[in-house]
């Protein structure tokens, strides 16, 4: 079905079922077309501060965008803010995103309450779309799926999702940036050396949670595979992360729900790569949207990663100190108090 | 607020809240409050264009409710008022437009009004609109319906953002614009407003609108809760005429015979516990410094 919308900047006929122009029926307004062209690649929203656009009535500054984070601003936010940068890696569909929404529900919900209560977020949008499909890479396997109205995102851009998390234990607010990235680039960096350098950023990673598919691990026919790229992807991370393998380090065993919320045998074999590697490690299972409530309920699991990366960072069992963070060409200094 | 000499001071207020979340219907009414020598905001004259608040009032004093803003109406509304009893504090509350899709459509563009930055010059104070029962109110997802969406399956998903996703997404453009100026040092209030309060359940009318935010705003109630240091909040609410033109049948009578001044009310809390006046103006007099007693 085709979808349409208004032309008119304004009106907001697409959230409120209002004409601006005061047509009953909206589709009879000479503003409101049809959009024939179901799926597009925006480019990324990128705010240029003090950008001025000006219109025939007064002029309109610029707000940040409100979807995910690129690079730099992440690294603008982590200048003027307490950040945790983590990030979120796994081969493709293996519960990456699933995994983030869920998070942003929990917590929306009070579910993380009462130590961990939501403090903002500049990707409200962000999560909003991604949990109702409608904002996804453009190379995802599942795009048959989508509705013409979903948003495919360039796959050469990392973006990052912000929430802001106050710990009211610690009583403290830090800004968690979480990679958002294409399932392609972990399965890329596995075969290729020369792939991680799109991940250079875990060098400078707060955390690192690696996504396994849970289902994958128990399926006979699939396991040995993901198994043996789950333990290349540990010695490449490993690379990244260079002398700081203390950095909270959570593999996730996702889709816990299909799997009765047991550890498959394998995970014991993801467990003995990483102790081998020298990672300090938790290896947790969870079921971020959970199909069966009696099995397991949504979000199971996601309170204790939470937990381990935030405990694990208050006993500063890792070297912090001065990291550098390397953006296109640039470095910034973050100093961490 | 005290003026020794010419001009009185500007106060001035952002209202914020989507369509349908009240907000006209209650600056009607607050205008008709400040006529009645009781509240806490009294008039202190006319404001030189009265022809927006009067297209609104028309309709109150018929007992109905207001019309829905249009985009013509002028952008800002003015009204001088003073502190009944306290004649030396004078002011001209200032409020701008105050359409609903104004402020969707800030979201949408991600673009904000210059003239608006002169509302986070010197303070800050804000009124947030939420609405029982609004038309327009959009939920948050829930688990049934994300994990349908993930299988693929056909639901009835809510596509729009939900409403209290909003809230916070206006609050935060908010306060960024106040960073962005380098106001960092300026306290926010945050007076929220929870209108048609004569829609709570009877059981529950006498809670804490507090409570009502937590239980059916939880994103933003935790927002407001860990941004205390920004903001400084208080919640409120607001029955504008005491009871529903629309749904409750005969009401508009018993508004139009007990006489408009005399229907409506606040409610909120103090260090008494649950406390109710009827006095629509308090939510703008706390924005303005008024204490609440």
């Amino acid at each position: 079905m085709l979808q349409r919308k208004c032309i008119k900047a304004e009106c907001t006929v697409n959230e409120t079922g209002i004409c601006l122009d005061g047509h009953a029926n909206p589709e009879e307004c000479p503003n409101n077309v049809s959009d024939e062209d179901g799926k597009f690649i925006p480019d990324l929203i990128t705010t240029e501060p003090n950008k001025e656009v000006a219109t025939e009535k007064q002029t309109l500054y610029p707000l940040y965008a409100g979807y995910e984070l690129g690079l730099e601003e992440a690294a603008e936010m982590m200048r003027k803010r307490y950040t945790y940068i983590v990030g979120v890696l796994g081969e493709s569909n293996a519960g990456k995103t699933c995994l983030l929404i869920s998070l942003y529900l929990l917590i929306g919900a009070r579910q993380l309450l009462p130590r961990f209560q939501f403090a903002g977020s500049r990707s409200l949008q962000g999560f909003e779309d991604r949990a109702r499909r409608l904002r996804t890479w453009a190379t995802s396997g599942l795009i048959e799926s989508f509705s013409e109205r979903t948003q495919l995102m360039d796959p050469r851009r990392p973006a990052f999702l912000n929430i802001a998390i106050r710990d009211n234990d610690a009583d403290n607010t830090y800004d968690w940036l979480f990679s958002d990235l294409p399932g392609e680039w972990t399965s890329e960096a596995i075969k290729r050396l020369d792939a991680t350098d799109r991940l250079d950023f875990i060098r400078s990673a707060d955390a690192i949670i690696y996504v396994v598919d849970g289902t994958d691990l128990e399926d006979l026919t699939k396991r040995h595979l993901l198994v043996h790229n789950t333990n290349t992807a540990f010695e490449r991370i490993k690379e990244l992360l260079g002398a700081r393998l203390s950095v909270p380090f959570v593999v996730v065993i996702s889709k816990g729900d299909k799997i009765g919320m047991k550890l498959p045998d394998a995970a014991a074999e993801l467990t003995a790569s990483l102790s081998k590697l020298g990672i300090e490690h938790m290896l947790t299972i969870a079921a971020a949207v959970s199909r069966d409530e009696r099995v397991a309920k949504s979000g199971e699991g996601i309170d204790a990663l939470i937990r381990y990366i935030v405990d694990r960072d208050n006993a500063s069992a890792y070297p912090r100190g001065d990291v550098t963070l390397s953006v296109l060409n640039r470095s910034y200094w973050r100093g961490i108090s | 607020m005290t003026n020794s000499v010419s001009k009185p001071p500007t106060m001035r207020v952002l209202i914020v809240g989507g369509p349908d979340a009240g907000k006209t219907n209650y600056i009607g009414r607050l205008w008709l409050a400040t006529e009645d020598g009781k509240s806490a905001l009294s008039r202190n004259g006319l404001p030189s264009d009265l022809s927006y608040l009067s297209g609104v009032y028309d309709s109150i004093l018929k007992g109905s409710f207001a019309p829905r803003t249009s985009i013509d109406q002028p952008a800002t509304i003015e009204i001088p008022f003073r502190i009944t009893g306290d004649s030396q504090n004078i002011g001209c509350l200032e409020i701008p437009d105050c359409r609903g899709e104004t402020w969707l459509t800030i979201s949408k563009m991600r673009e904000w009004p210059s003239g608006w930055d002169a509302y986070i010059e010197d303070m800050c104070a804000c009124l947030l609109f939420v609405r029982i029962a609004s038309p327009s109110f959009q939920p948050s997802l829930d688990w049934v319906t994300v994990e349908s969406l993930f299988r693929g399956l056909p639901c009835n998903s809510p596509t729009q953002t939900p409403t209290q996703v909003h809230l916070v997404d206006w609050l935060q453009i908010i306060t960024s614009r106040i960073d962005v100026r380098k106001k960092t040092d300026i306290k926010v209030r945050i007076g929220i407003v929870i209108t048609a309060w004569d829609r709570v359940p009877s059981e529950q009318s006498t809670i804490d609108p507090r409570e009502y935010l937590r239980a059916n705003y939880p994103l933003l109630d935790q927002y407001i809760d860990a941004c205390s240091e920004r903001y400084e909040v208080e919640v409120f609410g607001v029955s504008s005429f005491g009871g529903d033109f629309e749904n409750q049948p005969g009401y508009s009578n018993e508004f139009l015979t007990t006489g408009p001044q005399k229907c409506g009310y606040t409610v909120y809390m103090n260090s008494r516990g649950f406390t109710k006046r009827e006095d629509v103006t308090l939510p703008v007099a706390w924005c303005l410094g008024f204490q609440l007693l």
